[in-house]
């Protein structure tokens, strides 16, 4: 009856002797080889509800078992992310505090905010990657072209007169339109929102914006309801969830393979044993069918890294890959 | 401490003023074009129209006689600011409970009526109802106090 | 029948005694953290939204709808009680909420809002169940150009709930859209007026401004008063309100209703844009406007009625389209996927039980608020009794709290600190702190529709007229400003005098 007020009372008790531990014996945490022995905090830079908190709460229960230790999700969110990227690169490397990166606070926001002290390749050990969430074009039912062949030539003819929308302007789905527009060499306006993909969207489901890039899982359902069309996904192959929408590689645009990626981090200079306790237990993890099965149910991938390098040399090329195109449209914020 | 100054008056020079440095620190901030706003647009434009109002704001206190300011009581001001401030500085590294008792100390003492036992014992049961209350019953995050 | 029908499926979801416990204690824990300054409903269901995880998907849908309300009543509760909006939609009820606690009428003011919010609740539930999927497309068709019309009605409205100088109601409501454009600008990502800190990114809560310029500045000058042992409020009066009293909110409740009704449809500022336009509204229906700002029961009502009108409303575009239209919808929409659910029509026709149980449970929810809260408002009001030099160190310790826990950010509570000195300076300088708070509020949305309609319209500004939706209020606007400025000239004169005498 009384589970929730006890779960918390149980969840705040913990933290403070977690924190009055941490606090006490200092010297004993270096002791690494009966890792974990404390419960481990992810931080997720994001309020609870988003994306990144789900992927954290999927993957809470079944790490927490694997490893034997409480995890405790922790929100700290703020400035597209980096409060909470800034508090995780400053937390002590003890393997205590892990961070649950994304490629927009670790690919794109050292490239867009000027003022982020926080230098994610050098801040932090990359562990695995947890979650995969491929982008989607979609646009109004009413708007004329129906694949991206026919969109490339509707804007041709109309350059600099069709409107996109994206969820804001340093967001992987303004930055995949923006690849693609180059790629296409089409003429567009870019019109920014905040707040999530749910208000651009609703605006292109209202046809005052013509179409957009979001992450599958944020546009599937309005797909399979008919309130908007998809033209095109930014995968290597046909996603399952949405067989008959071809991908941008076969409508002739291989370089629009992108993905909204979750992925767990340590903060610099945790010793490799963790990490590579950390990295077999998430790969453990994702095998789960659970986890597996509620993020299809949504349109994420469940995966995890072939090894912590692997996660590393993935996040060194998405973010050349973005800082590249940040730097051609002129995006930083200077 | 008296001011016999139109309130109008200063209200007008604290609007010129706020309008002034908003302007000042956006001033590069670029401005853009009505298709393509810059940062700066909609800021310049507001603080243009604060200034414009703090002008009437002065022209008006020395054409009609209006409202002096009348007098300050510096001791609530600045004793009861300044506990809040004391609460912000203390609670990261000296934990709630210390950081509480200093507010609820300081707000006493900013007050006419500083009885110093009275003001004790409410300090101490404040903070420990709401460490129960707050900290252990809701699970709010409250730094704890170390005391070694 | 076929609602009847659909209307007992739910009841009989949400009525399972399980269920009917979480809804209570959704509401108890909403009402609980909501009254703590500072914490309004976002706040508290983002510290209880994971405890909801562990539940089956019915139970954490109404526990949550529990809690939403629980902390939107919370926060009106301490606007009255102690002048701290706990949220930006109950600044209104402070202004004549507290004017009436201050007067011995707490109690009637709590019972009041209570009701109004719960005739407001099944009102409005009402229409969620006969009209929500025709409501949604009407939400749909509001483009940036048309927010941006009803925003600067808004604003210009706001100037109605300003009692003293025009000139100055409408400088403060500058000064709140200038600290609105502190953080990252959203169409360029560039930093304004946040000198470099990363906590200011994403601007100033509202909360701290609130607590600092309503809470503080309240509390600074009230201590500054000389008369000594006075205690707060002046001898307490009946705590129900009378036949008499209920005869007069009925009419500001309906009213409220029905523009909180439509207003909540929209995304963003739904329940603050009406709670103040029914402020304004039933300022110029009343016979006696000179009450407004001095403890009017219809200044409690009006608006009590229209936020809870709106906050019920707010569900539809996320229900019948999975759009969330605040950051309350979004966590919803968050606990929802948790339950490995996404809203929208497939909901509404997959899990009719969920869709319909939801809605149940929205009324049982209102329900179990009255139930809960109107014994409480006893309890309420002897804690005003308590002498002012055992209360206002109590209410600046729950201010504390209230703003550190928004981010756990001790920046926040030297902000408000700023704010409260800022507060105090601008009452001593009869300027109110309401219109800035709305200006605050209101500001950014302004903003980023502005740009975002000329960006679509290319610069074309004719886009505000040529839309039939913008256009209406565009003359709304107009009209509003003459029935303002009309009597200013006339009131020129006769200001002097008062303010001569205030």
């Amino acid at each position: 009856m009384n589970a929730a007020v006890t779960f918390t009372r149980r969840a705040g008790l913990a933290l403070l002797a977690g924190a009055t531990l941490a606090a006490a014996l200092p010297a004993q945490a270096q002791a690494q080889s009966d890792y974990p022995n404390q419960p481990i905090t992810v931080i997720v830079p994001f309020a609870p509800g988003g994306a990144s908190d789900f992927a954290a709460r999927l993957l809470q229960p079944r790490l927490s078992e694997i490893l034997g230790q409480q995890i405790v999700v922790e929100n700290r969110d703020g400035a597209a992310g980096n409060v909470g990227m800034d508090l995780a690169a400053r937390a002590k490397p003890d393997g205590y505090t892990l961070f649950l990166g994304n490629v927009g606070t670790v690919s794109i926001n050292p490239y867009i905010f000027s003022s982020l002290r926080v230098k994610p390749l050098e801040d932090f050990t990359p562990i695995s990657i947890v979650a995969d969430t491929p982008g989607l074009m979609i646009a109004n039912p009413k708007f004329p072209p129906n694949n991206v062949k026919e969109l490339v030539e509707y804007v041709k003819a109309r350059p600099g007169q069709v409107n996109f929308a994206s969820p804001g302007t340093g967001s992987v789905n303004r930055l995949e339109m923006e690849a693609f527009r180059r790629e296409a060499g089409l003429d567009m306006i870019h019109v920014p929102y905040k707040g999530g993909a749910g208000p651009a969207a609703a605006d292109v489901m209202g046809g005052h914006v013509s179409l957009m890039f979001v992450t599958i899982s944020s546009g599937i359902n309005h797909v399979k309801g008919g309130r908007l069309k998809a033209l095109g996904v930014s995968t290597k192959e046909r996603v399952p969830q949405l067989p008959d929408v071809p991908t941008m590689t076969e409508q002739g645009f291989p370089k629009s393979v992108s993905s909204s990626w979750q992925g767990l981090l340590a903060p610099a200079g945790t010793p490799q044993p963790i990490i590579d306790k950390l990295h077999k237990a998430v790969v453990e993890a994702m095998k789960d069918p659970t986890i597996k099965a509620r993020m299809a149910e949504s349109g994420v991938i469940a995966v995890s890294s072939p090894s912590p390098t692997d996660f590393k040399a993935y996040i060194q090329a998405d973010a050349d890959k973005w800082s590249g195109i940040i730097k051609e449209i002129g995006a930083k914020a200077d | 401490m008296d001011i016999r100054i139109s309130s109008d008056f200063l209200t007008g020079l604290l609007f010129c003023g706020l309008g002034a440095i908003a302007i000042i620190i956006g001033s590069d901030y670029p401005i853009g074009t009505a298709a393509r706003m810059g940062a700066g647009y909609f800021p310049l434009l507001v603080s243009s129209g604060l200034i414009l109002l703090g002008g009437v704001l002065i022209v008006r206190s020395s054409l009609t006689e209006t409202q002096e300011v009348g007098a300050i009581d510096i001791r609530p001001l600045a004793l009861l600011i300044g506990s809040i401030l004391l609460f912000g500085l203390l609670i990261e590294d000296w934990g709630f409970p210390v950081a509480g008792l200093a507010v609820v100390i300081g707000a006493r003492i900013a007050g006419r009526q500083y009885k110093p036992l009275e003001t004790i014992l409410l300090a101490v049961g404040l903070v420990g109802f709401c460490l129960v209350l707050f900290s252990y019953g809701l699970g709010l995050h409250l730094p704890a106090t170390h005391l070694w | 029948m076929e609602l009847f029908n659909e209307l007992l499926l739910g009841f009989s979801v949400a009525l399972t005694p399980a269920n009917l416990f979480y809804g209570f204690l959704g509401v108890l824990l909403g009402t609980v953290i909501g009254v703590l300054p500072g914490l309004g409903p976002v706040a508290t269901i983002s510290i209880l939204l994971p405890v909801t995880f562990a539940l089956p998907a019915p139970a954490a849908l109404i526990m949550l709808a529990g809690i939403y309300y629980g902390a939107q009543y919370g926060g009106s509760t301490t606007a009255i009680l102690v002048n701290l909006p706990g949220e930006s939609s109950s600044v209104v009820t402070a202004i004549d909420g507290y004017q009436m606690a201050r007067k011995g009428q707490a109690g009637l003011a709590l019972a009041t809002a209570a009701l109004c919010s719960f005739i407001a609740g099944t009102l409005a539930t009402l229409v969620i169940a006969v009209a929500a999927p025709a409501l949604a497309e009407v939400a749909l068709d509001f483009g940036p150009a048309d927010y941006f019309s009803l925003m600067l009605f808004g604003l210009v409205a706001a100037v109605i709930l300003a009692h003293g100088s025009i000139v100055k109601a409408v400088g403060m409501i500058l000064v709140g859209i200038l600290l609105g454009t502190i953080g990252i600008d959203a169409n360029t990502s560039l930093e304004r007026y946040t000198f470099g800190v990363p906590a200011f990114g994403d601007g100033i809560d509202f909360a701290v401004i609130a607590m600092g310029m309503f809470g503080i500045g309240e509390t600074i000058s009230n201590l500054e008063q000389k008369e000594g042992g006075r205690s707060f409020v002046k001898e307490v009066r009946g705590l129900w309100p009378s036949w008499a009293d209920i005869k007069r909110f009925l009419g500001p409740a309906l009213r409220g209703t029905a523009l909180g009704g439509c207003l909540g449809l929209l995304p963003g500022g739904g329940p603050v844009l009406a709670s103040f336009s029914t402020y304004a509204l039933e300022k110029k229906l009343s016979k006696k406007p000179g009450e407004f700002g001095h403890g009017a029961l219809e200044g409690v009502a009006g608006p009590e009625a229209a936020n809870n009108a709106a906050a019920q409303t707010a569900f539809i575009p996320m229900l019948t389209l999975g759009l969330p239209s605040s950051a309350v919808m979004a966590l919803m929409i968050g606990a929802l996927m948790m339950q490995g659910l996404s809203p929208g029509p497939q909901l509404m026709n997959q899990r009719p039980d969920l869709f319909w149980g939801l809605i149940a449970s929205m009324w049982l929810g209102n329900l179990m608020l009255v139930v809960l809260n109107l014994p409480l408002i006893g309890i309420w009001v002897k804690l005003l009794s308590v002498p002012y030099r055992m209360l206002y160190p109590a209410i600046m310790l729950f201010c504390c709290i209230g703003v550190y826990s928004i981010n756990n950010n001790a920046l926040d509570v030297v902000l408000a600190a700023v704010f409260g000195g800022f507060g105090y300076m601008m009452k001593r300088l009869h300027c109110e702190p309401a219109p800035l708070l709305l200006g605050f509020i209101l500001g950014p949305m302004i903003e980023e529709t502005l740009r975002r309609a000329l960006l679509i319209s290319h610069g074309d500004p004719m886009v505000f007229v040529e839309r039939p939706i913008s256009l209406s209020f565009l003359v709304l606007t107009f009209l509003l400003l003459i029935v303002l400025v009309a009597p200013m000239i006339r009131m020129t004169r006769e200001r002097a005098f008062e303010e001569g005498a205030d």
